[in-house]
């Protein structure tokens, strides 16, 4: 096996050792996201000239990591997966960004994700649709489909991500890897292109709990470039992932989870974690929550998100930075620009988003999508505190075929391919985990706790990650 | 509530300052339709008008203002680096009023 295909701790042993460079990983990191690129077209941006780091006491020193296309990264090409900003080159680095290279990661890549992180298959960026490693036939899911694939295919060990809906945690179930979305404010948004704010959240993907906690554990902090982020000293992942979790008490939402009672294979799987969960002395319990205020999840998340990215993203202009088209005044350049710059689906949500927020409109549409959000966090808030956790399936089936339709408002799964957004609404931490495979496909399972309690949530999952014993494709196929 | 037809959709769309193409509608119809239907049942739902709306996660208890003190944020050379055209330091743009830049 692969250095680069071990655990972070072990990579960094064998560094600390010598039995590997960081030139070498480095290397075999750039050799391998070229001889994928073909079949899964994971990145916007191969950064062939990436060097090694020098190999500190950091666990991330000098091992190499991919970067969603959707962060500053100074000096290298930053599109969004759109055209609008094709030839876009930040000038400063995201607060995530900078706090890796500070650790000494080695950036080998942006990758594809779906325009403007506004999309969960994706299919929408500009460079291309990304595929499945697992099975190139599927979608990997998005929107950080890439470093979803980059992960999964065992390109590098980990990766940044951004979650608004479930953009890191859904992804991460369709290709068989860990995917971590924090507490709102444990990491800075500083630097992360804002799709809509009072739901983006900075995460990562990683093979296993243990990689994805020191990840965490090295990009949270307090920074005053973001007023929503909080001081998290008393937070210590990586120091309490090993704890004891005999009494903790987790529970499932019954209404979601009778949904997957229509596939036996499915249910099985779950209902075999949750004995895990017992096994290792964990309570679970049902609970019910009104089925109208769950059903309202997805277009109150809609009518939310797509609200405030128009205001957002409102500085795509072409005129200070872009892709600018011409025009005979500035009006005519900033119209012909994001008329051409943005998709057919992002110009359509701008346009969703127009609408909920005109005046007449406000009342039924963005007021009460934020009051389906009280209401929705408030109960969950309230089950915290009891439980320790929720448990629920990631999603209704394994990674779709590209061919199949997708449709996150059909009446069929319309809870259940839509609950992870429960985390964003109220910036609960969020983990999801591989729980096995459906028909040679990964399914997972996502474990969601109350505010700051990072430190808990990755507790149970590594605990569960243990019983569990998925083999991510990277390994299974040994290199 | 306003309804939706082609007219309003276009007009929505120039105030965001893009263009909608004809072909486009019937798609926007079919996925906005959907959303209202759902939006509708929330409006059902029972003593939804009383909730108070939320506007973001939680409270954060270390938000604090910055002291009011000028910093240095871009520099000029970094503030025009990715402008389509520039001159004298500034970004370029077609003359706001009437003929050629």
């Amino acid at each position: 096996m692969s250095y680069l295909d071990k655990s972070l701790k072990e990579i960094h042993q064998a560094l600390q050792e010598g039995k590997v460079t960081s030139k070498e990983l480095t290397e075999e990191a750039l050799k391998r996201a070229h001889e994928y690129q073909e079949e899964l077209n994971s990145f916007v941006t191969i950064l062939d000239d990436a060097k090694e780091e020098k190999v500190t006491d950091n666990v991330l020193s000098g091992i190499p990591c991919a970067i969603k296309d959707n962060f500053s990264t100074k000096g290298v090409l930053t599109t969004a997966s759109s055209n609008i900003l094709s030839d876009y080159v930040p000038v400063f680095d995201a607060t995530a960004v900078a706090k890796l290279k500070d650790a000494g990661m080695v950036m080998i890549g942006k990758t594809v994700l779906d325009e403007l992180a506004m999309g969960g298959t994706g299919t929408t960026g500009h460079t291309g649709i990304v595929k499945n490693p697992w099975d190139p036939t599927r979608m990997i899911g998005g929107s950080s489909a890439g470093s979803a694939a980059a992960v999964a295919r065992g390109i590098v060990p980990y990766a940044l991500g951004s979650d608004t809906g479930d953009s890191i945690r859904k992804p991460a179930g369709y290709g068989g890897v860990v995917g971590y979305k924090p507490t709102y404010g444990l990491v800075s948004r500083w630097g992360l292109f804002a799709f809509a704010s009072s739901l983006d959240h900075v995460g990562c993907f990683a093979k296993t709990v243990e990689d994805a906690a020191y990840v965490i554990d090295n990009i949270k902090g307090i920074d005053e470039k973001d007023m929503t982020s909080f001081d998290s000293s008393n937070v210590n992942i990586v120091d309490n992932l090993n704890n004891d979790v005999a009494g903790k008490k987790l529970f499932y939402i019954k209404e979601i989870v009778d949904e997957l009672k229509e596939d036996k294979k499915y249910y099985d799987n779950f209902l075999k974690v949750l004995d895990y969960a017992k096994e290792l002395g964990m309570e679970v319990k049902e609970e019910s929550i009104d089925g109208n205020i769950l059903r309202g999840i997805y277009p109150s998340y809609m009518a939310i998100s797509c609200a405030e990215a128009t205001s957002n993203n409102s500085n795509l202009t072409g005129i200070p930075f872009g892709n600018r088209k011409d025009g005979s005044t500035p009006d005519e350049v900033m119209i012909n620009t994001r008329t051409e710059g943005f998709s057919e689906l992002i110009r359509r949500r701008f346009v969703i988003g127009s609408f909920i927020l005109q005046k007449e409109n406000q009342e039924k549409l963005f007021l009460n999508a934020q009051r389906i959000r009280r209401l929705i966090v408030d109960k969950v808030t309230d089950l915290f505190k009891t439980y320790d956790g929720c448990i629920m399936p990631n999603a209704g089936s394994i990674a779709p075929k590209f061919d199949e339709e997708h449709d996150r408002l059909s009446d069929k799964y319309l809870l259940l391919e839509n609950h992870l957004g429960i985390g964003n609404f109220g910036g609960f931490p969020s983990i999801t985990i591989p729980s096995g495979l459906v028909d040679n496909m990964p399914v997972a399972i996502n474990i969601t706790g109350p505010i700051m309690t990072d430190d808990v949530v990755f507790n149970i999952a590594n605990k569960l990650e243990e019983k569990i014993g998925f083999v991510p494709l990277s390994k299974k196929e040994e290199k | 509530m306003q309804k939706i037809t082609k007219e309003n959709i276009q007009d929505y769309a120039l105030k965001l300052m893009f263009k909608m193409k004809d072909e486009e509608f019937d798609a926007f119809e079919k996925e906005f339709e959907t959303i209202l239907k759902h939006m509708d049942l929330i409006g059902q739902i029972d003593g939804i008008e009383k909730v108070e709306p939320m506007t973001f996660p939680f409270k954060n208890k270390d938000v604090k203002l910055r002291k009011d003190v000028a910093t240095s944020t871009l520099t000029t050379d970094d503030a025009v680096k990715n402008a389509h055209e520039t001159i004298y330091d500034e970004v370029k743009v077609p003359k706001v009023v009437g003929g050629e830049s």
